[in-house]
This record gives C-alpha cells, structure tokens and sequence, in this order.
C-alpha cells in the first residue's frame, strides 16, 4: 500500500510540475505584448513607474496623420505585398502546374533547388543582387525591391500551388477538351475553381512573407523604399533616443497581418500540413 | 498555311519533349537569374574580380586572409555561440511543450493557440518586445526596483547590447520556440498511441515515456526543425544588428559593414564572408536532407 500511495504522490508532482510549465510558457509567449501596448498610449512613462504617468494617444494619432512616415510606409507596405503576391500567381501557375500533375526526370532536384532560397540566408543572396540591380539601375526602386521579394515568395507559391494541383484530377480537364471547350475557356471554367483554395493560401502566405520581409528591402531599397519593416529597423538601429510610443504604434500596426494570418489559417491549415516538407 | 503550320508546330513542341521545360521556365529563369545570379556574383567578388574597382584577377588571398584573421574567427564563435544556444534551450522546452499538449487539460485550446503566437511576429517587433522588456530601464528592471533587488537602471545586469549577445538570443527563443514546437508536436500525432498505453502497461512515468518512446520516434523530427532553426539563426542579420555591439557580432552584421565601408577595397572581403555563411548553411541542409531521407524510412513515418 505504502509503494502505491508514493507512486499516486509522485504522479501529482509530475503533473504539478506540468502545470507550472505549460503557465510558464503562456507567460513567456504573452507578458511581451503588455510593455508594447502600454507603450503605444504613452504621454510620457518615467522609471521606476511600472504604469505610464500619463496616458495619451499621440503616438496614434501621429501614425494616421496624413504627413505621418508610419502612415506612408503603410501603404508602401500594402502596395508592395500586393505587387509581389500577383506577379507570383502570373509566374508560379504554369511551373506549378507542372510540378504537381507530370513526372519527369529531376523532379526532385527542381523541387530542392525551388526551396533553397528558403534556408540559403538572405543575406549573401541579397548583397549579390544588390550588385548587379546598381549596374541594372534597379536598386533603389520599387521595382527592383518587389523583383528582390520574389525570391523568398516563390517557393511559398509554388509548394502551395503544386499542392492543389497534385490533388487536382487531369481527367476533368481532358473531359472538358474533348467535349470542345478550347485550353482558355477549360482553364478558366473547370481548372481555376479547383485551384482556387491553392491559390488563396498561397497569396496569403506570400504577402504575408512579403510584408514582413526585412533583408531584400533594406538592401535593394537602399533607404528609398521605406515599408513597415525597414521603418521599424530605421528607429531602432539609428540614433539612440527614439520615440519609443510611436515605436511601439508602428510595432502593433505591424503584427497584425500576420495575427489575422494566424487566425484564418488555425481551421484551414492544421499541424499535419507542416510535415509535408518530409515527404 | 504558313499559320496553321506554325501552330500543328507549336503544338508539337507544347505535348511533346519541350512541355516540362517550357512550362517551368518562368520560375527556373527567375531563380537562375535572381537567386543563383545573386550569389555568383558575390561569389565572383569574393574572388577578387572586382571590375568596379580595378580588380580583375582571381586569388583566394580574401579567404585566406580572414580566416587567419583573429577578428573574423572571434565573430565566428559568436555567431555559432548566439546561434546554437537557443537552438538547443528551444528545443528541449518545445519536446516538453509538444509531450504537454497531447493530452487534455483545461486550457488546453487555449494554449494550443497562443503557443503559434510568435511565429506570426515580426522578427522586428519581437526585437522592440525584447528591448522594452529587457533594457536597463525596461519593465523587468522596474520589477526588479519595486521587488527592492536593484535601486537605479544601471544596477541592472545588461541584457541588451552586451558581449554575450543574451538580447539576440532572447529573441531568437521567443520566436522559435513556436516553430520547433509545431514541427515537433506534429510529429508526435503521428505517432500510434498504443506504443504509450503499452509504455503505460509496463509502468513507465512520464519521464521514461518521454525518454524512452517518444523522444527516439520524434528525433528525426527534432532534429530537422532544428536545424532549420539553426540555419536561421546563423544568417539572420537584423537581430544581431540592432541588438549586438559593434564588435563581437555576427557574420552576417560584419559582412554588411565590410560592404557598406566607404574604402570599397572592402568589398571582397565582404562576399568572401557572405560566402562562408552560404556554405555552412548549404552543409546544415545536406544534414536536413539527409534526416530528411531517413524519415521516410522509419516506421511511424508514414503512419496517421
């Protein structure tokens, strides 16, 4: 009896122990947003107050000004992402297509070399371009940024869209040719709808990448394209003494893409999705 | 004639042989240009040719020349210091996360959620999170003072900007521990839970559970989600700029000074450096591959 009450003890230590854990964890992930929203409706906040002393929201107000620089790199921002997500659905569609429905000989080795941009760091690939984008007359420009951003992006569009079309049944297009209908009206009547999903979460993942991508724009933008991130980098890297309640406006205005990309993609997309990389 | 020619022609080309290649050029054009481009001509820099500044005749001298170098070889160790350490204090607290959340517990929805919080942050609003949290003046300090453990901002130990680069690596944590728990734990559904019932059976705690089943089956998992977070680490550029000191500090921040110098003589010596950070992260996904082709020989590989 004695063994069995101590295994009984042990076991709601062990689970004690849990719980101290898994509230730690929570803490760990959550207690970094109060300072940032604190922060964002500070007046002013001197040490050692652990609330502001006086509460304001001028760092907000600055943000939506019309003559503000947060509200500028928003839309540079936005415009951007936008720019990159379609030309990725122009060039991935077709290669995508291909990559999901045929087989061929290096297919894997296609597949690698359209990942490594992935896992090959951004940086030495971002100093090369920004070499041959200075004689090419592209740096600097909105363009060659939004050029830059789709070597991080087409490997999220092409997975994405491979995807779909690897569940995508090549009988439904024959069907559609063989009852007259040309390879225009089959793609945009029997092939598009089906890919539809894939190419939705493929343009969220893409903007999303792009939004937030910080490397290629401060390179290539050499200081001239100004998005969220490079804006954010600008505060904090430059002189000492920033504004730290526009910091923080500018660093919530920021999340909350990539928030909405969480909660869209909760139900959608579940855990499992993430080992396809393995297969 | 000649029209319908070139098309009963184009079509040819379109089903037969040409229909792979053709069909996946744009992308394969772009990546060759752009992305292998990109690093060939670092590449090409970094040995010395160099036509923009007179330079034109190939030498291995820039590489040999750093890694002789005292300075590059410290800021290496620090790279693979601020790199690894919270590569593996990341893992092991994402293996106890992932063990954790497979089994009900109130709050347990709740956590699954907030849990993928910080892969959806910003790398630079997590670097802001981490300095207002954690500089001399930040909110643990002010804790600190009201818990009577300090009395002014410089008693506080210095987190930020500091020689062990403990901001970089706080931050690098604070965002990874979401993406390796989500790897790991995904592996672990895949898992059959009678191996734990028999486990179970046979008495085994939780520790030897964890230990002795599901670690082993999870490893090749855990192994791969870390070393994509390593090769993160070990490239990324703005964390340990804004949040390093000036020297030591990472490759890739020495790197971006060495090209943005104004003697541009230096500018070899920057791809050189770019180059041997591409290296060591193409070496950490040959090992990637390779669990990766071992993964699909285990036997709770393919299992739901």
């Amino acid at each position: 009896m004695d063994g069995l009450f101590s295994v009984v003890r042990r076991k709601n230590f062990v689970l004690f122990l849990q719980k101290v854990f898994l509230g730690a964890m929570a803490l760990w992930v959550l207690v970094p947003f109060i300072p940032l929203f604190l922060w964002s409706f500070t007046q002013s906040w001197f040490w050692p107050n652990l609330l502001p002393n006086i509460w304001g929201i001028r760092a907000w107000r600055y943000s939506f000004a019309p003559y503000s620089k947060v509200l500028e790199a928003i839309w540079t921002t936005i415009l951007l992402s936008l720019f990159v997500t379609f030309l990725n659905i122009i060039i991935c569609l077709l290669p995508a297509k291909v990559l999901g429905q045929k087989k061929f000989r290096g297919k894997e080795f296609i597949r690698l070399f359209l990942l490594s941009p992935l896992i090959v760091p951004p940086i030495a690939v971002a100093l090369g371009i920004l070499s041959i984008f200075i004689r090419l007359g592209l740096s600097n420009t909105f363009i060659g940024v939004a050029i830059a951003h789709l070597i991080p992006t087409m490997p999220y569009m092409t997975m994405m869209l491979s995807a779909v079309f690897e569940n995508f049944d090549i009988d439904f297009e024959e069907q559609a040719r063989s009852l007259g209908a040309g390879p225009i009206k089959t793609f945009f009547y029997v092939t598009l709808p089906v890919i539809m999903p894939g190419i939705i979460a493929g343009s969220l993942f893409t903007f999303l990448v792009s939004f937030n991508e910080f490397v290629f724009t401060f390179l290539v933008g050499g200081g001239k394209v100004i998005t969220l991130s490079v804006l954010l980098f600008n505060f904090m890297g430059g002189e000492a003494g920033y504004d730290f309640p526009i910091t923080a406006a500018l660093a919530i205005i920021m999340s909350i893409p990539g928030i909405i990309f969480l909660i869209v993609t909760e139900r959608a997309i579940k855990e499992e999705f993430f080992t396809l990389g393995f297969k | 004639m000649i029209w319908t020619k070139l098309k009963l022609g184009c079509k040819k080309l379109l089903v037969g042989k040409c229909y792979v290649p053709l069909m996946l050029a744009p992308v394969m054009v772009l990546m060759i240009v752009l992305f292998l481009g990109g690093l060939i001509s670092g590449l090409l820099q970094s040995f010395g040719y160099f036509p923009l500044a007179g330079l034109k005749r190939f030498t291995l001298d820039y590489y040999l020349e750093l890694i002789t170098d005292k300075g590059f070889l410290r800021s290496l160790t620090f790279t693979l210091q601020v790199s690894v350490i919270p590569t593996i204090v990341g893992t092991c607290v994402s293996v106890l996360l992932a063990f954790s959340l497979r089994k009900r517990f109130l709050g347990r929805e709740f956590l699954k959620f907030i849990y993928k919080l910080p892969l959806q942050i910003p790398y630079m609003v997590a670097i802001f999170m981490i300095i207002v949290l954690f500089s001399d003046g930040g909110l643990t300090a002010r804790v600190f003072y009201h818990l009577g453990l300090i009395s002014s901002p410089s008693d506080f130990p210095h987190l930020l900007y500091d020689d062990y680069g403990i901001g970089i690596m706080l931050v690098y944590l604070w965002k990874q521990i979401a993406f390796t728990t989500l790897v790991v734990y995904s592996v672990l559904l895949g898992i059959n839970p009678e191996y734990e019932e028999a486990a179970r059976v046979f008495g085994a705690s939780s520790w030897r559970l964890l230990r002795y089943v599901y670690v082993p089956l999870m490893l090749p998992g855990i192994m791969s989600a870390s070393l994509i977070v390593f090769a993160f680490n070990f490239a990324s550029f703005a964390t340990p700029f804004i949040l390093g000191k000036t020297y030591p500090n990472t490759l890739p921040v020495i790197a971006y000074l060495a090209y943005r110098d104004t003697e541009i003589s230096q500018r070899p010596y920057a791809m050189a450096m770019s180059t041997i950070i591409t290296l060591i992260s193409a070496l950490i996904l040959f090992f990637y591959i390779k669990i990766g082709q071992k993964i699909r020989r285990m036997p709770t590989g393919g299992e739901k």
